[in-house]
């Protein structure tokens, strides 16, 4: 409920001057609003300028994980065959024509069967003997599906 | 409202192919299996065959290799072939046998079976390459290798 104070309130008139003194600014300059819709107008442009490289960025990084992920997973490592292997493979080359096949495997057995001077490498299995077992070793070698390089 | 609208359009777009599929059947093609033998020849014409050694690869059909057996001739029957054993289930094998008896076969020779597995209704097809024929001193002969179909089962 208004009162009838309320109703009658007229200020002071020197209280009117006080503040206008206080608060008055004068005329706005002419080219404000021009020059804080220029002012906006590059904000937004960085703003959007910095949204793309994002966008570049992430696609950039999600194409190089792909292509990362891809590469690693279909790459076959180089055929390197280990120097153990490269010496086993020499020991099995009995007639040292470059490549294991079953005819090394029967010169090693003809040699065991026919008492003929035996090769101390030709132990294949280490057990400290030339016998059938280095014979199989040599006979499986080569017809072992991933063949392994011959010096 | 937009909400509302959405769930449903989603929920007509699910049940709309659900209610199409009514009265259709759908049947499980399990595609044919059979076991056959394929049986390995090697004519080494007129000189005595100490040691082979063949590559045997399916270029057609789907095939795996489920057993090997040696030949018929003493010299290669009561020793089996040398296999690399992950060529079972597979498509390709390298097999090889020496013999260093004095009886060894002259004439035309089955010198292994391999039996396989074959799925679907292809007619599989081999790539046969007889790599080592050899006398008892290791010399190379001028044999030549041939592949027999066996009855399938």
């Amino acid at each position: 409920m208004e009162t009838e104070h309320e109703n009658r309130f007229e200020a002071d008139p020197k209280l009117g001057q006080d503040l206008k003194r206080l608060y008055d600014f004068g005329s706005p300059p002419e080219n404000l609003d021009r020059r804080v819709l220029d002012r906006a107008r590059v904000f937004v442009t960085q703003q959007r300028r910095m949204r793309l490289v994002r966008k570049i960025g992430s696609a950039a990084a999600v194409a190089a994980i792909l292509i990362i992920g891809f590469t690693l997973t279909h790459t076959e490592p180089p055929h390197t065959p280990t120097m153990s292997v490269m010496l086993a493979s020499v020991a099995q080359d009995i007639d040292r024509n470059g490549r294991v096949d079953i005819r090394d495997a029967l010169k090693l057995a003809r040699r065991i069967e026919t008492a003929e001077p035996i090769r101390p490498e030709w132990d294949l299995n280490h057990d400290g003997a030339v016998d059938q077992a280095d014979v199989d070793a040599v006979a499986y070698a080569a017809v072992r599906l991933k063949q392994e390089g011959v010096l | 409202m937009k909400a509302t609208a959405a769930t449903a359009i989603l929920a007509l777009a699910i049940a709309l192919p659900l209610f199409g599929q009514q009265g259709q059947r759908y049947e499980t093609v399990v595609p044919p299996v059979r076991f056959a033998p394929v049986h390995v020849v090697i004519d080494p014409a007129g000189k005595p065959l100490a040691a082979y050694q063949f590559e045997l690869k399916a270029i057609a059909g789907q095939v795996k290799i489920v057993g090997v057996e040696g030949g018929q001739h003493d010299a290669f029957r009561t020793r089996p072939p040398y296999y690399d054993p992950q060529a079972l289930a597979h498509d390709r094998i390298i097999l090889a046998a020496y013999s260093t008896d004095k009886d060894l076969p002259t004439q035309a020779t089955r010198i292994a079976t391999i039996h396989l597995q074959i799925t679907g209704t292809i007619q599989p097809e081999f790539e046969l390459n007889l790599t080592v024929a050899s006398d008892i001193d290791g010399e190379p002969i001028d044999a030549t290798i041939t592949l027999q179909k066996g009855e399938s089962k």
